[in-house]
């Protein structure tokens, strides 16, 4: 087969990304449904979960911070993300192009698709942990920052491979590959908990399990050296993990295919199996592999030759929908690129960074600070969509006059950025000040810069 | 056959659960627990795709109607 005709058939690849998505494109709540439990019952999981443990987390911390903190996550994917993404029917990114203006849109396009790679790299590397316990290689301590073998770079430059291609192929395909991986991915991790927990104490009923949940598992007590994380840290962590999907907005690319706004309430079939049991199971999991992070090592060990395998399967159901992210967020940025062309470009820098095991040892800390950065454009978004016209102001000014970049949306997101860092508060409350502030500011420019001009749109 | 490969998945789901179970309750040994969830993983492989993928993906067939679509009006 040619070259020609191999970028011809790659070309036909085309979805639906820079025009509003046709009526008959719109997907039903199952697909959604599929997508998000395959996209939250992750690698990351294995981590994340440990993470609480070692941290010190007391039980009913832990169990209370993730009902509500999930609870507030869903309640934003159905009244911030979905209602504006089926109102538009476009990406976040070309709707940020039409209030940002293309140059604004280009920086933040390329800031977002950097941050989404690190992300995709991190899953990678999770799923690398376990392959190279099947296979000898010498598996990074979580402590190290560069890779420590050839092996190991092998190793993450093959997966990184397959998951690009898999990201290549489109959105139908990342939902197929999700669709057949969740349910079984689900299953391991519970039978994996339920198979060692017989190893922490004996647990015959409910009260058993509490018992041994407090003394054994999440005990209060953080391991030496690490901050004692309580109740509010796993709200908010629980909340803010998917910080930049829903109140960043960046999951308009999902539900642009939504028949009505409801279907947000479908991420709940990601948040609680995934960011609910599944750190539950993985957290039960690092107590009986004595607080070792280790996620390939700890799920082999919880459930034979399927849990390294759920390690890594569930590395790529997330690095997929990720890198498809990534693709999206380029493409905007690089209009004259293919669609296949620039997800491989970021399938190429995702490999690249899952090289490096850093990427997944100070992932609850990147996941926040990936939110946090984001976060200024989305409340940016939602006010120039909802708050705008009722206060009687303009909008879609940077579209009408034809402006390269949104000076007020820009300043915004650089003061709010330095507000937040400035914050005397720990990392995972920063965003919800800023978030409010980010607004309040907003507002106040668009409403200068109106009343100076004298609304001459 | 989708009936079939649906219904041999999910007893390869219940068993990797019923097997957790077991182990659980001291009634099977972890090694016998691993080599069954690895058997169990074979099966919903090789199974869950003949019902969970169809030629055009999980809501095939349940694709909106044209005519359904004529209250879409994009903004």
């Amino acid at each position: 087969m040619g070259k020609a005709k191999l970028t011809d058939r790659l070309d036909q690849l085309y979805e639906f990304d820079r025009e509003p998505v046709h009526p008959e494109q719109l997907k039903t709540p199952g697909k959604f449904a599929a997508i998000f439990s395959g996209e939250h019952v992750a690698a990351t999981e294995f981590v994340i979960g440990p993470m609480f443990v070692i941290h010190g987390v007391a039980a009913a911390d832990l169990f209370w911070g993730l009902l509500i903190g999930n609870l507030l996550a869903v309640l934003s994917w159905a009244f911030i993300v979905a209602p504006i993404a089926v109102r538009t029917r476009l990406t976040l990114y070309w709707y940020v192009r039409r209030i940002c203006g293309p140059g604004l849109t280009f920086i933040y396009n390329s800031a977002n698709a950097v941050l989404y790679c690190v992300l995709a790299g991190a899953m990678i590397s999770v799923a690398a942990t376990a392959i190279g316990l099947a296979f000898k290689v010498p598996v990074p301590a979580l402590t190290d920052v560069l890779p420590s073998s050839v092996g190991w770079v092998v190793l993450t430059l093959i997966i990184g491979s397959v998951v690009t291609l898999v990201a290549i192929l489109g959105f139908e395909q990342v939902s197929r590959f999700s669709s057949v991986c969740a349910p079984w991915m689900f299953a391991i991790f519970i039978a994996g908990a339920l198979a060692l927990l017989p190893r922490l104490g004996n647990v015959r009923s409910l009260s058993d399990f509490w018992q041994v949940a407090n003394q054994s598992i999440w005990t209060g007590i953080p391991l030496a050296g690490q901050e004692k994380y309580h109740f509010w840290h796993i709200t908010f962590f629980a909340w803010s993990a998917n910080l930049a999907m829903h109140v960043g907005l960046s999951d308009m690319a999902l539900f642009r295919f939504a028949k009505n706004w409801k279907y947000g309430f479908l991420s709940a079939f990601g948040m609680y199996p995934g960011h609910f049991l599944a750190w539950i199971c993985s957290g039960i999991m690092v107590a009986a592999a004595a607080r070792e992070m280790n996620p390939g090592g700890m799920a082999y060990m919880a459930a034979g030759f399927s849990g390294a395998l759920c390690v890594v399967v569930a590395g790529w159901t997330t690095a997929n929908p990720t890198m498809y992210r990534a693709g999206l967020a380029l493409q905007a940025a690089t209009p004259n690129w293919k669609r296949w062309r620039v997800t491989l470009a970021a399938g190429l820098l995702t490999t690249v960074v899952s090289c490096f095991p850093v990427v997944f040892m100070r992932l609850m800390d990147f996941v926040a600070l990936y939110g946090l950065i984001l976060m200024p454009i989305g409340a940016v978004i939602f006010a120039e969509h909802w708050l705008l016209p009722r206060l009687g102001l303009l909008p879609y000014r940077a579209e009408q006059q034809g402006w390269f970049i949104n000076w007020m949306a820009l300043i915004t997101w650089i003061v709010t950025l330095i507000i937040v860092a400035l914050l005397p508060i720990h990392l995972f409350f920063r965003w919800l000040p800023g978030y409010l502030f980010a607004q309040a500011l907003y507002l106040l420019l668009c409403w200068l810069e109106q009343t100076r001009k004298g609304k001459t749109a | 056959m989708k009936k079939i490969a649906a219904v041999v998945s999910l007893i390869a789901l219940t068993a990797i659960l019923v097997c957790a179970l077991m182990v659980f309750q001291g009634r099977m040994a972890f090694g016998r627990y691993a080599s069954c969830l690895t058997v169990a993983t074979l099966v919903w492989f090789l199974s869950s795709p003949f019902w969970l993928i169809t030629p055009k993906g999980p809501a095939s067939g349940l694709r909106r109607k044209k005519d359904d679509a004529a209250d879409y009006h994009p903004q």
